[in-house]
């Protein structure tokens, strides 16, 4: 039996293409029949600090050419908002005259706005083989670039705070020791009986304040916050960013962060190789803002999964439950200044993948 | 290494990490290998300089409006530069006015260092940069550079520093890169220790 959310997201995917079919029709746009992205675990993938709206991400075809398209409809408010942020913050970016940055994005075909719905179709960025499946040497290799491609935009004066501030957001280190708060603060208020991943938090917490200088010492610069592999694809050597309201103004370490912890699942070698880049070629000070980041970010994962407990149930809530224990290892690990065991990540990734259902084991193929 | 006696540097820059464009790497570097042998102060633009042990690193908030930031780094270079036995300025509008006030005022003389290609393009569109420049190339001692498409009077090419060269995981550093770079670093403050003592 499903639950409330999913038959919520369901009946919401339903009507949402019922306004979005009509709209693409006529500008002469088919939809595929499998659309692996609304189904799985599509119903609980919200952002946690960005603007985020319900919004269907589909794929479909020119009818003309048949080249393959990616679609985004949404008649969400918040999911409008969204989209309309990206593509503004596509504009500024070109604009921006303190930027090095170059950041490529897939070719907008459509943009269309017709009875409060929203539709925007982007060329597909058809990938020479999926991040993951890369040497270890070639990813790193282009997180490397993604990386000082981001760094390569650095708000540091009053008048180039001015000028992206509205936009984009720009975090200090107040405002992540705020945001850090919060995310303890509900974590312990959903899961009170949790005493380990408690005193981690508060752990966690008195880091950041006894750092916040080196913390602050980096921000100002463009950060992408949700950069892991689902979010780019490259295609002849070149690295397309396919979504940009991630982007906003902080700590440039932010966006490594959140790629960092990724790969703590995903591919422990390439996490290795890039602290080894940043210990070995950088200065002390950037290392201990990677790694105070990282704390930051962990928190919010793990806030993610705890939020999800409320809206999930059956093998999804003892995955749920499985993801936190996951997370909470991993704070732990980096609090104490080091790496997660690949026991820990072997047996987390068995009993994830026992547990997910067949709808999110058809998304996850080829995502990364 | 020559053997000079030791002075007191100050070192203007307006870019200085965590900036990340050049000339902000190297002026860091030039810091720390200049400390052994000398007194080192380097005044820049930021909020929260990298810090470099044996070297005082002086900055002006970049957070405070345009005429407010130069008009506090007037002040501090000035009074920074009163104790200083020379001034390297790197070019740079934003810091060629207080480099050029500052060794008037003080009487200490100074060294334009022109290679942040960027920002002379950028202060060529622009009269008011193009005349500040014009007056602090006429106050240096002397005017040198490491880039060698440079076509400005009385400037002097001083052997460029090779890039650093990158230490990963993947592809081990050799010790001849190593050594290149170590030298090339000598030569870039045989030259410039020698135009500081001789002008």
């Amino acid at each position: 039996m499903d639950n409330l959310h999913k038959q919520q997201w369901e009946k919401y995917c339903k009507e949402e293409l019922a306004r979005a079919i009509p709209i693409l029709t006529t500008h002469g746009i088919t939809l595929d029949t499998e659309q692996p992205h609304i189904h799985g675990e599509r119903y609980l993938m919200q952002a946690v600090q960005t603007k985020s709206g319900r919004k269907l991400i589909l794929l479909g075809r020119e009818t003309k050419t048949n080249k393959k398209v990616v679609i985004k409809a949404t008649s969400d408010i918040l999911g409008i908002k969204e989209i309309e942020h990206e593509r503004n913050c596509r504009k500024t970016l070109e604009d921006i005259h303190f930027s090095y940055s170059n950041f490529l994005t897939p070719k907008e075909l459509l943009f269309t706005k017709k009875q409060s719905v929203v539709v925007v179709v982007q060329e597909f960025i058809e990938q020479d083989l999926p991040f993951l499946e890369r040497t270890t040497q070639e990813q790193f290799r282009f997180a490397m670039q993604a990386f000082e491609n981001q760094e390569a935009t650095h708000a540091a004066t009053y008048e180039h705070r001015k000028k992206i501030e509205k936009l984009f957001g720009n975090m200090n280190a107040k405002k992540y020791l705020k945001q850090y708060s919060l995310f303890r603060k509900n974590i312990k208020d959903i899961i009170a009986h949790n005493k380990k991943l408690h005193k981690l938090l508060d752990i966690g917490k008195a880091e950041l304040e006894k750092n916040t200088t080196v913390l602050e010492q980096y921000c100002g610069f463009l950060t992408h916050t949700d950069f892991v592999p689902h979010n780019f694809k490259i295609r002849d050597g070149h690295m397309y960013f396919l979504d940009l309201s991630s982007l906003r103004f902080g700590n440039k370490y932010e966006g490594w962060a959140r790629f960092l912890n990724f790969m703590t699942l995903y591919n422990g070698e390439l996490e290795d190789a890039l602290l080894f880049y940043v210990k070995n070629n950088r200065a002390s000070e950037e290392y201990e803002s990677l790694r105070l980041m990282r704390i930051f970010r962990l928190a919010e994962i793990i806030w993610f999964y705890v939020s999800l407990l409320q809206k999930t149930d059956g093998n999804q809530r003892i995955l749920t439950e499985a993801r936190i224990t996951f997370w909470t290892e991993v704070l732990d690990a980096t609090l104490r200044h080091e790496s997660v065991s690949k026991e820990i990540v072997g047996r987390y990734k068995t009993s994830r993948d026992a547990l997910r259902n067949q709808d999110e084991l058809v998304r996850q193929k080829g995502l990364h | 290494m020559l053997n000079f006696g030791p002075m007191k540097i100050l070192i203007l820059s307006p870019l200085y990490p965590p900036d990340i464009a050049d000339p902000a790497p190297y002026i860091k570097e030039l810091g720390k290998r200049l400390r052994d042998r000398h007194s080192v102060t380097i005044l820049t633009y930021g909020n929260i300089p990298e810090k470099v042990e044996g070297v005082r690193i002086i900055a002006t908030s970049k957070f405070k409006p345009l005429f407010i930031r130069i008009a506090l780094c007037i002040l501090k270079a000035v009074y920074l530069a009163f104790p200083a036995d020379i001034i390297i300025v790197q070019n740079g509008a934003s810091m060629e006015l207080p480099g050029l006030l500052a060794s008037i005022i003080t009487q200490t003389p100074m060294i334009l260092k022109i290679d942040d290609m960027l920002g002379h393009s950028r202060s060529s569109d622009k009269f008011l940069y193009t005349m500040i420049q014009r007056w602090t190339i006429c106050s240096s001692v002397t005017v040198i550079t490491t880039s060698e498409n440079l076509q400005i009077a009385k400037i002097l090419n001083i052997p460029r520093v090779d890039k650093k060269p990158i230490i990963s995981i993947f592809e081990p550093v050799s010790q001849n890169e190593i050594t290149q770079y170590e030298l090339s670093w000598n030569d870039h403050l045989k030259k410039l220790e020698t135009l500081m003592h001789h002008g």
